[in-house]
């Protein structure tokens, strides 16, 4: 990749791999993935897709799973990070896991094998004695060329039982998200180094920025590190609102209390996006500000009128989606706080995913007050998210015999025709998520 | 039978870097020879476009930088593939270049290369240089290609076809037509499918110093091959002056293969800087440059009697080729896949007729099965078309046509001699393990749930051992497939073999460790199988076509035999007695009664010879018969009629692999196969813009299959031991992929039966399906 990320003056600091001190150089812009080979040699962290898709450069940095493809290196002053390599070394209480990942057969060529691994150590962490069903959710989206994936899940299955019955499984302890010591601490600082770095962009999980810079062909775009902001990784419910700070991972909605007690198809919206890795490092300030055309956030965020607060100003969500649709290509002015949404609502959220851990082809959100009141967004059946004008009409003709051609006249968009899906397709699939939404029509 | 040491032993004192590609201890990626120059490639970002001007960069800001002007003297890489037209005039034969000069005829096609000190700077330096392009006008699919006006790649090859071949009599073919009581048609599509190994394409050439030769440490299936193509015949090297190491690789499935421009250009690179040159495709360049497979259109009519008997299967196919021939382009659609149209069944003639097509598309070439797939594809899906016409159940009909086990041998109607099979009981056996007679209450759950669930089954015969290849191959190894091994005491009770197969990611090595440990009374734990490198071995065939197994195992036993019997003249020298008396039995010697184990015997007669060990030899072995794996598979789905999703809810397979050597290896090359089979079928979709560029270019658009595509497998053996090797084993590795796209589409067809017109082509994407649910008058 092609940006920088600023350290202090002199060395770029340490990074511990597997249990050894490697300097890093100052102003390093390379990905961890890229850096890994050349600092230390060959290790198990391998480069296939070349677009976080398939996991097969995972490694665990400060305890949570990584794609090293999605992590600038010049931001791990101090971070301690092990590739597969350390485990094969010393597994501790993952042996059991890496004597079944071990058996015949169950890779071939074994590229892919630290997607795997990694994916699943990390949910062994959440969920000690997972079904096969968990195991096929935590390996949605990773990629694996030779082998047939099943044996895989059935390795990881029998480890999980083995390791249940040991006293020492290893989940517990969360990990604690270290942050390079330059990095500010504070919104105010934070706002402060960009006023100073004009053009840099906000640094959070990476898993768009990264190898979106590292393909582009801009030149040294330099990156503010942002994670070490405490108040962005704040979740509270304040009166009938819920506030979720802009650091927020995915993971932590779909695990929040709050989250899901106030809004619970957030929490599971928040689960489904990208795969396990994407989940464990992937912000919601992230997700808003590549603002993808049909990504998970923006209809819920639009139907359940949230606001969208950014240090110095406050937006609505639909005003928010309407101006990045615009400057997609830019980092936003201002540095993305969080979300506030309205409790108040029964919501639910529907999604047609066809590839899983991918972006939903359409995905639709309806959001109704206790006074009735109805509100419907719709992403990915246009080129922009929308709100539904008359929520309550629309519904009731989705419900009903009204044809196509009239069902589509009723929306103001018009459906995307494009290689991936057609217009009358996309149609379809909003027809069956409006028919899926739990209220009944005006 | 010679045991000459290997040619160049020193290789790694030479290069130390080499070491851990040398002992094949890591990928070729991981291989960083100290002070390496790395290259990057300008590409074409247009299907098809003439060069009006590059511009070079500067000096200062590159090692070297090289248009196809600029490259030493050099052959386009072959195509070794001949074929003769129904005229009776060979193909078209337009050179595969390593560079475009003047036009280039498919998106990501070479333009320029240019070198620097790092893989960024080389990048950047690509990235920087300007070309002037006249962009033409571009087609990409096979049928188009052929209509008049389309636009024409090459002048050699006018209306773009490159060849137009055919099997069989077609008078014989007109006449059975004519005379049958049904005739059905149907046009089937075989998609273009990107084989994606997860490891990209990489090549390190470096100078070896002191001589004039070097070393090229790449991806291959296998070595001497490759080496052999690119020394020889590209660049007219004695060649003996490059060795080629192929160490770990992360997946093939065929297309790592073939040799491409850049392992020769990194060559060239390497000789005019004298030094090590190193590249690592990108996954965008895999997309646009790795061979790509399958990619047919076929016409294709079976012929049946009042009775239901097939008569007659007759194919008219359009084969895409890409944009140039590669190795071995026109072989899949021709030579390779159209003897097996028959399969398994008892069909009394075929007639298949391919033409072969030029498009502004990546270079096509063998894919995992190699045309067989596409043949399976074709005969499988029609026997389902023909049983819904003629309103017969499709189990009954495959079984009415199929080869009875009291047939055989038998010689097919393409002249395939078939030595052993399990036709019907197969299909029993599949019928019985897949549960057909719960079928009914299955569906019946299924539409209680707004969901459609079909049933549908496919059989499979493999020809394997590479005799098609090596008929084609005449000029470079004689008729008859060749293999060769080598063993060595190399002193501390250790063993190494030496092999010319090459695994890319299937663990070939462990088995033949276990083959050869059991012909010489050892432990497999002493044994190091060697492969992929050109330098240990002076004859290797390498990987391909399922043969692994029966080629190394042919070659290993007549290797072990040839020490067991230096050994036995030798002790029977030391011990002063007739050879007749040292009787080798059940894995040791036996001198008077007294065992004496072979490796006692090593020891014994260690330090004998200066060079190596007395008892070294090396066999290079003719594999005289191929292997014929067979089997039947059952695939269920389940349909989503609101949504068009297909989910794979059931798989059954049943396999006649004769002897198995390692349950689990076969199991994982089943699975594999299958699944990608499944991707082919359901997920796997390359779409062109209009102008002619992919636009499925990266993982993110262009689908391979997930774990939640893929059931968990019943996978069921039935073997009856292959009559014509000594272990009585048959090919294994492409099988899945044989099956199971017919047996998908089958099922798939069967959930729609009524509900959809006409058929649904593969791949059968949610949008595909629902389009095809509610096409304007249903639904
Ligand atoms: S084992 Fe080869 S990619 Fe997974």
């Amino acid at each position: 990749m092609q940006a920088t990320a600023t350290s202090p003056a002199g060395a770029g600091g340490t990074l511990r791999v597997n249990g050894r001190d490697v300097a890093l150089l100052p102003d390093d812009d390379r990905t961890l993935l890229e850096w890994l080979p050349e600092a230390v040699g060959p290790v198990s962290a391998r480069s296939a897709c070349d677009g976080a898709h398939c996991g097969s450069c995972a490694v665990v940095l400060d305890g949570t799973p990584v794609k090293s493809c999605t992590v600038p290196v010049a931001s791990l002053d101090g971070a301690e990070m092990r590739t597969l390599d350390a485990y094969q070394q010393e597994a501790g209480a993952l042996a059991p896991l890496m004597e079944a990942l071990a058996g015949p057969s169950v890779f071939q060529c074994g590229y892919c094998r630290s997607a795997f691994f990694f994916a699943a150590k990390a949910l062994l962490e959440e969920t000690p004695e997972p079904g096969r069903d968990d195991i096929q959710a935590a390996f949605a989206g990773l990629l694996c060329r030779c082998t047939g994936y099943q044996a895989i899940v059935s390795a990881v299955e029998g480890a999980a039982r083995a390791m249940a019955q040991a006293a020492h499984a290893p989940h517990g302890a969360k990990p604690v998200p270290r942050v390079s010591a330059h990095a500010p601490r504070t919104v105010a600082a934070a706002c402060a180094a960009a006023q100073a770095r004009p053009g840099a962009y906000w640094l959070a999980g990476g898993q768009h920025l990264v190898p979106l810079l590292q393909h582009s062909a801009q030149a040294e775009p330099s990156l503010l590190e942002i994670a070490g902001i405490a108040e962005l990784g704040r979740i509270e419910v304040v009166g009938d609102r819920l506030f979720v700070g802009a650091g927020c991972t995915h993971g932590q909605i779909a695990a929040s209390e709050p989250v899901r007690s106030a809004l619970p198809d957030l929490a599971g919206l928040a689960g489904k996006v990208g795969d396990i890795y994407v989940r464990a490092r992937g912000t919601l300030g992230g997700a808003m500000v590549s603002a993808w055309r049909n990504g998970s956030y923006p209809s819920f965020l639009m139907a359940t009128d949230a606001d969208v607060l950014a240090a110095g100003r406050r937006t609505f969500a639909l005003d928010w989606f309407a101006e990045r649709a615009e400057n997609r290509d830019r980092p936003p002015a201002e540095l993305i706080l969080g979300v506030e949404i309205p409790t108040h609502w029964q919501v639910s959220h529907q999604a047609f995913r066809p590839r899983p851990a991918r972006p939903a082809l359409v995905s639709v959100t309806g959001a109704r007050d206790v006074a009735g009141d109805l509100r419907i967004a719709v992403a990915g059946y246009g080129a922009r998210p929308f709100l539904v004008r008359d929520a309550d009409t629309l519904l009731a003709a989705a419900r009903g015999s009204l044809p196509d051609v009239e069902l589509a006249a009723m929306l103001d968009v018009l459906p995307l025709d494009d290689g991936e899906a057609s217009g009358a397709y996309r149609l379809a699939i909003l027809r069956q998520l409006l028919q899926r939404l739990p209220f009944h029509g005006a | 039978m010679s045991a000459a040491a290997p040619r160049s032993a020193a290789l790694p004192d030479a290069l130390p870097w080499l070491a851990d590609a040398y002992e094949g201890r890591c990928f070729t990626a991981d291989v960083n020879p100290p002070g390496a120059v790395h290259v990057a490639f300008v590409r074409s970002p247009y299907a098809h476009a003439e060069i009006v001007a590059i511009e070079a960069p500067a000096p200062a800001d590159v090692l070297g930088f090289w248009t196809a002007r600029d490259l030493p003297s050099h052959a386009p890489i072959p195509c070794i593939v001949p074929i003769v037209n129904r005229d009776g005039t060979d193909r078209a034969d337009p050179p595969h270049v390593l560079m475009a000069a003047s036009r280039c005829r498919h998106e990501g096609e070479i333009v320029a290369m240019v070198a620097a000190r790092t893989q960024r700077a080389a990048n950047r330096a690509a990235a920087a240089v300007r070309v002037t392009y006249r962009v033409l006008p571009a087609v990409t699919d096979g049928a188009a290609a052929v209509e008049a006006g389309a636009p024409e790649l090459w002048d050699e090859a006018p209306g773009n076809v490159c060849f137009d071949w055919e099997l069989g009599d077609a008078a014989a073919r007109d006449a059975v037509l004519r005379g049958a009581a049904h005739v059905v048609r149907r046009r089937l599509r075989n998609n273009r499918l990107v084989i994606a190994p997860l490891e990209t394409r990489s090549a390190i050439a470096a100078p070896v110093d002191g001589t004039d030769g070097f070393v090229l440490v790449t991806a291959t299936q296998g070595a001497n091959w490759s080496r052999d193509i690119i020394a020889r015949d590209v660049l007219g090297w004695d060649p003996g002056r490059l060795e080629v190491v192929t160490p770990l690789v992360g997946g093939s499935f065929g297309c790592k293969i073939f040799v491409y421009p850049e392992q020769v250009l990194v060559l060239m690179a390497s000789a005019a800087l004298n030094a090590a040159v190193k590249w690592v495709s990108t996954r965008k360049e895999a997309f646009l440059t790795d061979v790509q497979g399958r990619d047919n259109h076929t016409d294709a009519t079976l012929a049946l009697d009042a009775d239901g008997r097939i008569l007659a299967i007759t194919t008219d196919t359009i084969a895409n080729l890409g944009a140039h021939l590669s190795n071995y382009g026109p072989f899949s659609s021709t030579n390779c896949g159209t003897p097996l149209l028959c399969g398994i069944y008892d069909v009394g003639l075929v007639h298949a007729r391919v033409r072969g097509v030029f498009t502004n598309t990546t270079p096509m070439d063998s894919y995992r099965g190699a045309g067989r797939p596409e043949a399976h594809y074709v005969l499988e899906r029609m026997i389902d078309e023909a049983a819904h016409e003629l309103g017969l159940d499709p189990l009954a009909l495959r079984l009415r046509n199929a080869l009875d086990e009291t047939q055989l041998p038998a010689v097919t109607a393409t002249g395939i001699r078939l030595d052993s099979g399990m036709f019907r009981a197969n299909i029993r056996r599949a019928q019985e393990e897949a549960d057909y007679a719960g079928f009914a209450h299955r569906r019946a759950a299924s539409a209680a749930k707004g969901l459609m669930r079909g049933i549908g089954m496919a059989n499979f015969l493999e020809t394997n051992g590479g005799f098609a290849l090596a008929k084609i191959m005449e000029r470079h190894n004689g008729s008859l497939p060749l293999e060769t091994a080598r063993i060595a005491f190399t002193g501390q009770g250790r063993v190494h073999l030496d092999i010319g197969t090459q695994g890319s990611g299937q663990d070939h090595r462990g088995a033949y460790a276990d083959m050869l440990a059991a012909r010489l009374g050892m432990s497999p734990e002493a044994i190091e199988v060697f492969q992929g490198r050109s330098d240990r071995l002076r004859q290797g065939t390498g990987t391909g076509g399922s043969k692994s197994m029966l080629s190394g195992s042919t070659a290993i036993i007549e290797t072990a035999e040839a020490v067991i019997a230096r050994a036995r003249a030798w002790l029977a020298s030391r011990t002063q007695r007739p050879e007749a008396e040292v009787v080798w039995e059940d894995g040791a010697f036996r001198l008077d009664g007294t065992p004496v184990p072979l490796m006692e015997a090593v020891r014994m007669a260690e330090f004998e010879a200066a060079d190596g060990h007395p008892f070294d030899a090396q066999v290079t072995s003719t594999i005289r018969s191929g292997t014929f794996g067979n089997g039947c598979h059952v695939c269920e789905v389940e349909v989503d009629p609101a949504t068009g999703m297909v989910r794979v809810d059931r798989y059954t397979a049943v396999s006649d692999f004769g002897t198995i050597i390692r349950m689990a290896d076969v199991v994982s090359q089943q699975e594999g196969g299958i699944t990608q089979g499944i991707g082919q079928a359901l997920t796997e979709y390359c779409r062109y813009n209009a102008d002619g560029t992919l636009a499925t270019g990266d993982l993110a658009a262009y689908h391979l299959p997930q774990v939640s595509d893929i059931p968990q497998m019943k996978l069921v053996f039935q073997g009856t031991p292959c009559r014509t090797n000594t272990l009585g084993l048959k090919g294994c590795g492409e099988a899945g992929i044989s099956a199971s796209p017919p047996a998908v589409m089958n099922a798939l067809h069967h959930a729609l039966r009524g509900e959809v017109d006409g058929m649904i082509q593969m791949p059968a994407t949610p949008q595909v399906v629902w389009a095809a649910l509610h096409a304007e008058g249903r639904r």
